[in-house]
């Protein structure tokens, strides 16, 4: 994960840009944070994810 | 990752409830699964039984008190969790009250930006119809989520075209933000002062950079925490202080609570 300190295991965020492989993702805690990039993301869109798993 | 509505098959890590016990796990999903099939009275009886759980959820998430007469919160929180018996999948292996407590934080997160920015409230009238299509409002919905990540897109465009202004780019914010839960939420309340006094955020906007001398006269803050943090400052800065509602609007600010940095006296 980027190293952001959270007290749930899961983030709730907007995806900001989509890049080659990963998306830069604003939570709903002010973090900014780089997810793998997944089909079907896009700019705007709304996501919840586990940064165990998906950063 | 998955989105909350389309869901992509994963471990469940989310440990938010204290719903554990496995076979009222299952108990839930075979009563669900036969609300699925058709029993409208099950889930009716359903929705009632959990109508505590709704508002105790609503209250977590809003912070306030919730008057079951007169509150919109309400009306939409049980749309939500109607819509999340519709939409719950059990081979997403995700417990259920896990599941809608996500689909009512982001129905209320909807409901409160668009009645914040049209001023008209949703047209939930589930309980006044009982024959309501629950495929077609899915579909409706779905028409208002791709509507929603439309805006809200634009809206992103806008803020990195800003942030770019500044020689900030996203993916450095993603490099370079605060990771300590301190540290962010000092820089989130340095970027409020900011941009709540006028003359400071002229001069932000004006130079492209943080007007440090007179920060550090309003402010008893270490001159390195400005330099330190100064991408994060600016670009918080900047959504604070432009008309980015709907990024706004979903930024979660509870925790950043009152302007508690103690002010110079000097």
């Amino acid at each position: 994960m980027n190293g952001a300190q959270n007290n749930t295991l899961y983030y709730t965020g907007i995806i900001l840009k989509l890049e080659n492989d990963k998306a830069i993702v604003l939570t709903d805690e002010f973090d900014f944070m780089e997810l793998r990039l997944k089909p079907g993301m896009q700019r705007g869109q709304h996501v919840i994810f586990d940064p165990e798993f998906d950063t | 990752m998955f989105d909350l509505f389309s869901p992509k098959g994963k471990k469940d890590t989310i440990n938010n409830t204290n719903v554990k016990d496995k076979s009222f796990e299952d108990n839930i999903v075979l009563t669900i699964n036969k609300i699925k099939a058709g029993d409208k009275l099950l889930r009716e009886e359903f929705i009632k039984s959990y109508t505590p759980y709704v508002i105790r959820t609503i209250s977590n998430l809003t912070g306030k008190y919730i008057d079951i007469e007169n509150s919109d919160e309400f009306s939409v929180g049980l749309a939500a969790f109607n819509e999340a018996i519709d939409s719950f999948d059990e081979e997403k292996n995700i417990y259920f009250f896990k599941f809608s407590t996500l689909v009512i934080k982001r129905r209320l997160t909807d409901y409160a930006r668009h009645n914040k920015k049209h001023c008209h409230v949703y047209p939930f009238t589930y309980f006044e119809d009982k024959n309501i299509n629950y495929f077609e409002q899915m579909h409706l919905k779905s028409e208002i989520d791709l509507q929603s990540t439309y805006e809200i897109g634009k809206e992103i465009e806008l803020y990195e075209q800003k942030l770019r202004e500044f020689g900030i780019s996203l993916e450095l914010l993603a490099k370079s933000a605060p990771k300590h839960k301190d540290s962010k939420y000092l820089c989130l309340k340095i970027a409020k002062v900011i941009a709540d006094n006028q003359g400071l955020f002229s001069k932000l906007e004006r130079t492209r950079n943080i007007p440090k001398t007179e920060l550090l006269r309003l402010l008893k803050i270490n001159k390195k925490t400005i330099e330190r943090n100064r991408t994060f400052i600016i670009a918080a800065a900047l959504i604070f202080g432009n008309d980015f509602y709907l990024l706004k609007d979903f930024i979660d600010f509870s925790e950043l609570g009152g302007d508690n940095i103690e002010r110079s006296t000097k």
